[in-house]
């Protein structure tokens, strides 16, 4: 949208250059999203240093992070609950919940808490960002199960990224695929 | 005998003095007792003698008074008072005559008492007895006039002239008896003459044997005298002669307390005294005779020093003149360097006015970079409001990143439907996250401008400090440079004062040239010297010997 004013001769070359590639970059979303025939949207996250996928359709709702109130003898990855729309909604740390460690100092102002859809109970997901929102081969997605390591049961595949999310995020292009029925499964009581 | 030689003259003086004291006090003594003598007859004598006089006398007025009564009992017509009167006044006369008389003996019997001879006393006592015998007659003549005086009164003419006869022969007989007496009287003064001149003859005699025994005394005291002085004197001249002749070796023996003992220990002490002196005088003239031949060669190597003197002199008048030369190079040069020094005075004032312009430029500097930092530090507080802008900015697009995922998730949500909502959905996030990192692009710009802003902050610090530190240093040349200035015009002083002091210097070395000159002379002069210093030393030593020949005389 940044377009340089008119006769000016002096529009820096870094900026010319942004704006060039930015233009690339639309004309080749534009093929890719012609070409797509069986795509499943993924919300891309960053926790720490990886990134995570969920699925698109399981999140609710993005808000900025808020002051947690805690639950007394909870799981330390359960960072406690905040209030949303009239509801009280539970707080986990998308690392702590898969095994990996958790940033000190709980939820910060940066953060993202990502509000999950449907289920039994409100539940909501502490992330340090959500980054965008990336269709994936379904195929894809289904391919990679059960990569093991610690927390990887909740883990069920793996997508390559695009070219442009990598080149904005300046990160990895691909993410790890979180099947979150298994996730929450011990967070969320019996049926 | 130990008493000095002067008591002995002095006893003797005063021995012979004393003698002659004596001598002379018993010869007045003899003298007195003449006088006396003489005296004592002279007035016995004279005494009777006028006496007698008187007496004879008295008895012619007796004779002619009686004469005189007979006469005018003869011529009768005389009257009776002239008669009494001339019988009163033969009475009276007759008594006068009578105490005469009687004085007489009584003054021959005290005479014969008090004669100082026998002779003499004898003369008296015969004088007494012919006055006694003369008294007899006269009182027998005045019984036979008184008889004849009153015949006279009488008027008995007869009576009268019958005793006139023998009233004659008894007045003869009177007047003979005086003349007896006279003669005695004369032979008492034959007596007394004689008398004076055995008195005189005696003294004569005693004052002769007196004078005699003086000079004898003072022969023996004159003789004691010269045994007790000249002869130690001689033995003592003896010595002085065989001292005189060189010989030192002998002492006197004598060591009385006396003048002459005094005297030998003088001599001896002289002559010890005089040894020394000559064996001293040997050594010493021994010493000369050395001396003098080193004075000898002593003045030939002085004769040697001389001629090197002389060419020294030479040098040295030569060495003068190069520095004459040197001196006034010297005296050009400073000149020069004064030119120079006063021409560097005035450039130091200048670099003064230079610095001085320096240091105002300086200041101006500082003040202009304080100025800078101002605006930087305004530029600053710019920067950090755009800082608060970029947050807001970066907050809006974080805001409508979420938007634009909410926006998604609601058109995922939507199906088939919410398509294209989700493409401008997706459209909002690329714009937001391109405005994210358009905004992280200027916060980074925004860090370097800050760093910059502070980089020049410190470098505008560090200008105003450098300016100072500038102000201080061009201070710091000025007072240096001031201090050059001082130090150049003393330089020029002190040149000036090395022009004079050279030109004085040229003027000294001109003395010295004189000097040199006089001192050339001078030693011309001191080898002449020199020459006559050697003969001199020659005869020095002929001296010498002549000296030491003449020391060897004296055996000691």
């Amino acid at each position: 949208m940044i377009e340089p004013p008119a006769g000016s001769a002096e529009v820096e070359p870094r900026i010319s250059a942004l704006l060039a590639e930015r233009t690339a970059a639309l004309a080749r979303r534009g093929t890719k999203g012609t070409d797509s025939v069986s795509r499943t949207p993924f919300l891309v996250c960053l926790s720490g240093a990886d990134r995570y996928g969920l699925p698109l359709t399981a999140v609710a709702q993005v808000v900025p992070a808020r002051a947690c109130t805690p639950v007394p003898g909870a799981p330390p990855e359960f960072l406690g609950l905040i209030a949303l729309s009239g509801r009280v909604v539970s707080v986990l740390s998308l690392a702590g919940a898969l095994g990996r460690p958790m940033p000190p100092g709980a939820v910060d102002s940066t953060g993202h808490i990502l509000v999950l859809r449907g289920g039994i109970a409100s539940l909501a997901l502490a992330v340090d960002r959500v980054l965008a929102v990336e269709d994936v081969d379904g195929a894809l997605v289904a391919d990679a199960q059960h990569l093991g390591g610690l927390g990887a049961d909740a883990v069920s595949g793996y997508a390559p990224g695009a070219g442009q999310e990598a080149a904005l995020e300046g990160g990895d292009a691909g993410f790890v695929v979180i099947d979150l029925p298994r996730l929450l499964r011990r967070y969320l009581p019996q049926s | 005998m130990s008493i000095s030689i002067g008591k002995r003259i002095l006893l003797g003086f005063v021995t012979v003095t004393l003698v002659m004291v004596g001598l002379g006090v018993y010869a007045l003594g003899q003298i007195g007792a003449v006088r006396d003598n003489t005296t004592m007859i002279v007035t016995r004598d004279l005494t009777i003698a006028r006496k007698l006089d008187d007496l004879g006398n008295k008895s012619r007025d007796l004779g002619n008074l009686r004469r005189n009564g007979v006469v005018a009992a003869l011529m009768r017509n005389r009257p009776d008072a002239e008669i009494a009167a001339i019988i009163d006044i033969w009475r009276r006369v007759a008594s006068e005559s009578e105490a005469i008389l009687v004085d007489i003996i009584r003054t021959a019997d005290g005479y014969s008492a008090t004669a100082p001879s026998p002779e003499r006393a004898a003369i008296w006592k015969r004088l007494g007895e012919s006055a006694t015998s003369g008294a007899a007659d006269f009182r027998k003549l005045r019984t036979a006039s008184d008889v004849q005086l009153a015949a006279i009164s009488a008027k008995d003419v007869d009576g009268v002239e019958a005793r006139n006869d023998d009233l004659n022969r008894l007045q003869d007989e009177f007047l003979r008896d005086l003349d007896r007496t006279r003669d005695v009287l004369d032979q008492g003064i034959d007596a007394g003459q004689r008398r004076s001149t055995d008195i005189y003859e005696r003294s004569l005699l005693s004052i002769v044997l007196i004078v005699g025994l003086c000079v004898l005394l003072s022969m023996i005291v004159t003789s004691l005298i010269r045994r007790g002085v000249v002869k130690p004197l001689e033995e003592v001249m003896a010595f002085a002669e065989q001292v005189g002749s060189g010989d030192l070796t002998r002492t006197l023996p004598r060591t009385g307390g006396d003048e002459i003992g005094r005297l030998a220990a003088t001599l001896n002490a002289m002559v010890s005294g005089l040894a020394d002196l000559a064996r001293t005088n040997r050594a010493a003239t021994a010493d000369l005779n050395a001396a003098a031949a080193e004075i000898r060669a002593s003045a030939q190597e002085q004769a040697a020093s001389v001629e090197e003197q002389f060419a020294a002199v030479q040098e040295t008048a030569a060495t003068v003149d190069e520095i004459t030369h040197s001196g006034a190079q010297i005296g050009k040069r400073a000149s020069e360097v004064i030119a120079t020094a006063q021409s560097t005075a005035q450039i130091s004032r200048a670099g003064l006015r230079a610095v001085a312009d320096t240091a105002k430029a300086m200041d101006s500097i500082r003040e202009q970079a304080e100025a800078v930092a101002g605006n930087i530090v305004s530029l600053s507080e710019k920067t950090q409001a755009i800082g608060e802008i970029i947050t807001t900015v970066n907050d809006i697009s974080e805001r409508t990143h979420l938007l634009a995922l909410n926006a998604a998730i609601e058109a995922a949500a939507a199906g088939e439907s919410g398509r294209s909502f989700a493409v401008v959905a997706s459209e909002m996030k690329l714009l937001a996250d391109q405005a994210k990192a358009a905004t992280a692009q200027v916060r980074t710009i925004l860090s370097e401008i800050q760093r910059g802003i502070n980089t020049s902050v410190m470098l505008t610090e560090e200008a105003v400090k450098r300016t100072g530190t500038g102000k201080a240093r061009s201070d710091t040349t000025q007072r240096t440079i001031e201090e050059i200035t001082a130090k150049v015009e003393e330089s020029v002083q002190t040149f000036q004062q090395i022009v004079a002091s050279t030109n004085q210097q040229q003027l000294g070395i001109e003395q010295v040239m004189g000097a040199l000159q006089n001192i050339r002379q001078a030693s011309q002069q001191t080898a002449a010297g020199t020459r006559e210093v050697e003969a001199a030393s020659a005869n020095l030593t002929e001296l010498a010997q002549a000296l030491l020949t003449l020391a060897d005389r004296y055996r000691h």
